[in-house]
C-alpha cells in the first residue's frame, strides 16, 4: 500500500489539513493508501513513498525526488492535478 | 458503579475521546477506525500532560535561580506550555476546557452559518490554548463547573468565528484573494503592526524584490529553536548564579552541564508535549472539518499560518529578525517596569514574527514589514509581562511559564471581569460583522 506523509513545521497545523485534503483526492481517485502527517524533525529520519508539503520548504528537500510541492493546501484541484502527474511520472 | 463510570468520564483524556468518537460514528466509519480514532485522541492528551510535566520540572531550577540573581522572575514564553500546565494541575480546568473545545467548535459553525462571518477556525492546537485560556478565567472569576462551560463554550465560538474576520482584510492583501482566512491567536498582535507598518512604510517598496540569506532556515525546525533559546538562557543564568547556588539544584553535578541538561530537557518536554498534541488533533481536526463541511458548505476555511508563508519568503524572514530585536526590547522593558522577565520565543518570533512582517510588508513594503515584525515583538514579551502580573499562574500550576499568543494576553486581561469581556467580545463580534457586510456589498457592487 502507498505510503503518503505530510509535512509541516510543527507537524500539526498545515500538514494535518493537508493530510485531510490528501485524503479525499486519494479516496476520488480510488487509489489504497495510507496516509500519516508529519513534522519536518521526524521525515528527516524516517522515508515514505511520497511525501507531500508546502512550497515553502523546497529548500529543505533538496536532492529528494520523492516530494510533491503544493501551494494551496485545501485546493483539491492542485493537489489531485499534482499527485497524477507524479504517479504518471513516476509508474 | 455509576460513580466508577462518571470518574472516569470526566477525566479530559476521555471527554475528548468520546468527541472524537462522536464524530467519527457520525461521519459512519467502522468500529477498527471509531476504536483507533478514540484511543489515539485520549493517548495524545496523556502523551501531551507527561509533556507538560517534563516542562515545569525542568524550568523551575531556571526560575529559582534566575529569581535569586536577578531578583527579577523569569518565565518561558510558551502558550502551549502554559496552558499545558493548567491543565494537568487543575482537574476542573482540564474536563471543562475539553468541553469548551468540543462544543465551541459547533458554535463557530452556527455562527458561520447564522452571521456574516462566515469562518470555520481549524487550527487544532490554538483552539485547544484558547479553550483551556478561556476556562482558567472563568475558574479564577469563581464560575462553577456548568457556567464556566456555557459562558466558555459561547465565548470560544465568538472569538473563533472573529479572529479570522479580523485579519481577512490584511490576508487578501497579501494572498490577493478571499479563498482561505488564518486561524490563529496572535491576529490581533500581527493585524496592529501591520496596520502601524502601513502607516510608516512605503507600500511600493516591497521586500520580496530584495535577496537575503537563507542561513536561517534551520530556526523553523522547533527541536533546534526551542534548544538554542534556551541553552543561552540557562546557562546564563548558570554562570551568573555560579556553582554554589547551582549545587543546591543540581546536588554533586556539575553547573554548567546541570543548565545544558535542564535547557535541553526543556525541549524535550516541548517536544512530547507536541507529540500528543498531534496525536489529539489528528483525529479530532477532521472530525471537525467534516462536520463543518456538511453545514456550512462555502465557509472560508481558517488555517494555520504558514499558508501565508509562500507568498512573501523574505518578508517572513525580516518579520522573525525584527520580532526577535522587538522581544529583546520587550523583555528588557518587562523587566524594568514590572519586574518579570519574559524570555524571547524563537519559534513565536518565527511563525507569527514572521506573519507580521508578511502582513506588514502588504501595508507598507520592506519599511513596514521592518516596523511590523518590531512592534510585535515588543507588544509580545511586554504583554505577557504584564500578564503575568495581572495573574497568579503558579498557584495553577503554571511556574516558570507564560503566554506568547497575544490574542489570549489580551481576552485574558478582559475577562478580569468575566461580564465586561464577554460583552465586549461580543461588541466588537457586531462590529467586525457589519464591516464584513460592508465589505461582502461592495464585492456584489464590483461585480455587476
Amino acid at each position: 500500500m502507498l505510503h503518503i506523509v505530510t509535512v509541516c513545521g510543527l507537524g500539526v497545523g498545515s500538514s494535518l489539513i493537508l493530510k485531510m485534503t490528501v485524503d479525499n483526492v486519494m479516496k476520488e481517485l480510488g487509489i489504497k493508501c495510507k496516509v500519516e502527517h508529519w513534522d519536518m524533525g521526524t521525515v528527516k529520519s524516517r522515508n515514505a513513498d511520497i511525501i507531500i508539503t508546502t512550497d515553502g520548504f523546497k529548500k529543505n528537500f533538496k536532492g529528494q525526488d520523492n516530494v510533491i510541492f503544493v501551494n494551496n493546501i485545501v485546493d483539491e484541484a492542485e493537489i489531485k492535478d499534482k499527485i497524477l502527474s507524479y504517479l504518471n511520472k513516476n509508474n | 458503579m455509576l460513580s466508577v463510570i462518571l470518574d472516569i468520564l470526566s477525566t479530559p483524556a476521555m471527554i475528548i475521546g468520546i468527541v472524537a468518537m462522536i464524530g467519527l460514528i457520525l461521519q459512519k466509519e467502522s468500529f477498527g477506525r471509531v476504536l483507533s480514532g478514540f484511543l489515539k485522541t485520549a493517548l495524545g492528551m496523556l502523551v501531551l500532560s507527561a509533556g507538560a510535566s517534563v516542562i515545569v520540572s525542568e524550568i523551575l531550577p531556571f526560575v529559582d535561580l534566575f529569581t535569586e540573581v536577578f531578583n527579577l522572575s523569569g518565565f518561558a514564553t510558551s502558550s502551549e506550555a502554559i496552558v499545558g500546565a493548567i491543565q494537568t494541575a487543575v482537574p476542573v480546568i482540564a474536563s471543562t476546557s475539553a468541553l469548551i473545545m468540543a462544543i465551541g467548535f459547533l458554535v463557530n459553525v452556527l455562527l458561520a452559518r447564522f452571521t456574516p462571518l462566515k469562518y470555520i477556525f481549524l487550527t487544532g492546537h490554538m483552539m485547544w490554548i484558547s479553550s483551556v485560556a478561556i476556562a482558567y478565567s472563568l475558574y479564577v472569576a469563581g464560575f462553577n463547573e456548568v457556567n464556566i462551560v456555557i459562558f466558555g463554550t459561547i465565548l470560544q465560538g465568538l472569538i473563533l468565528t472573529l479572529l479570522p474576520a479580523i485579519c481577512q482584510p490584511m490576508v487578501r492583501k497579501v494572498t490577493g484573494n478571499n479563498n482561505i482566512a488564518i486561524a490563529h491567536l496572535t491576529t490581533l498582535g500581527t493585524t496592529t503592526s501591520a496596520y502601524i507598518g502601513g502607516i510608516f512604510g512605503d507600500k511600493s517598496k516591497s521586500a520580496e524584490d530584495v535577496k537575503l540569506p537563507e542561513t536561517l532556515d534551520f530556526f523553523k525546525d522547533t527541536s533546534v529553536s526551542v534548544s538554542i533559546v534556551m541553552l543561552i538562557f540557562y546557562l546564563i543564568v548558570v554562570i551568573a548564579a555560579g556553582p554554589e547556588l547551582v549545587s543546591e539544584h543540581a546536588g554533586d553535578q556539575n553547573f554548567i552541564v546541570f543548565g545544558l541538561l535542564k535547557a535541553l530537557g526543556f525541549s524535550a518536554g516541548v517536544l512530547i508535549l507536541l507529540q500528543g498534541v498531534r496525536m489529539f488533533l489528528g483525529e479530532l481536526v477532521p472530525s471537525f472539518k467534516g462536520i463543518a463541511d456538511k453545514l456550512v458548505p462555502g465557509a472560508i476555511p481558517a488555517l494555520d499560518v504558514p499558508v501565508l508563508f509562500a507568498y512573501a519568503p523574505n518578508s517572513l524572514m525580516i518579520g522573525f529578525i525584527m520580532a526577535i530585536i522587538g522581544m529583546i526590547i520587550g523583555m528588557f522593558a518587562s523587566s524594568a517596569i514590572f519586574k518579570v522577565t519574559p524570555l524571547v520565543s524563537i519559534i513565536g518570533a518565527f511563525f507569527t514574527g514572521g506573519v507580521a512582517g508578511i502582513m506588514g510588508n502588504a501595508t507598507g513594503g520592506r519599511r513596514g514589514s521592518v516596523i511590523s515584525g518590531l512592534t510585535y515583538g515588543f507588544l509580545l514579551t511586554f504583554l505577557s509581562g504584564l500578564l503575568y502580573t495581572m495573574f497568579d499562574f503558579a498557584a495553577v500550576g503554571a511556574t516558570g511559564v507564560g503566554h506568547d499568543c497575544i490574542d489570549v494576553m489580551i481576552l485574558t486581561m478582559l475577562l478580569k471581569n468575566p461580564y465586561i469581556g464577554i460583552l465586549v467580545v461580543i461588541g466588537v463580534y457586531i462590529l467586525v460583522s457589519y464591516l464584513e457586510l460592508r465589505y461582502q456589498k461592495n464585492k456584489e457592487i464590483e461585480s455587476i
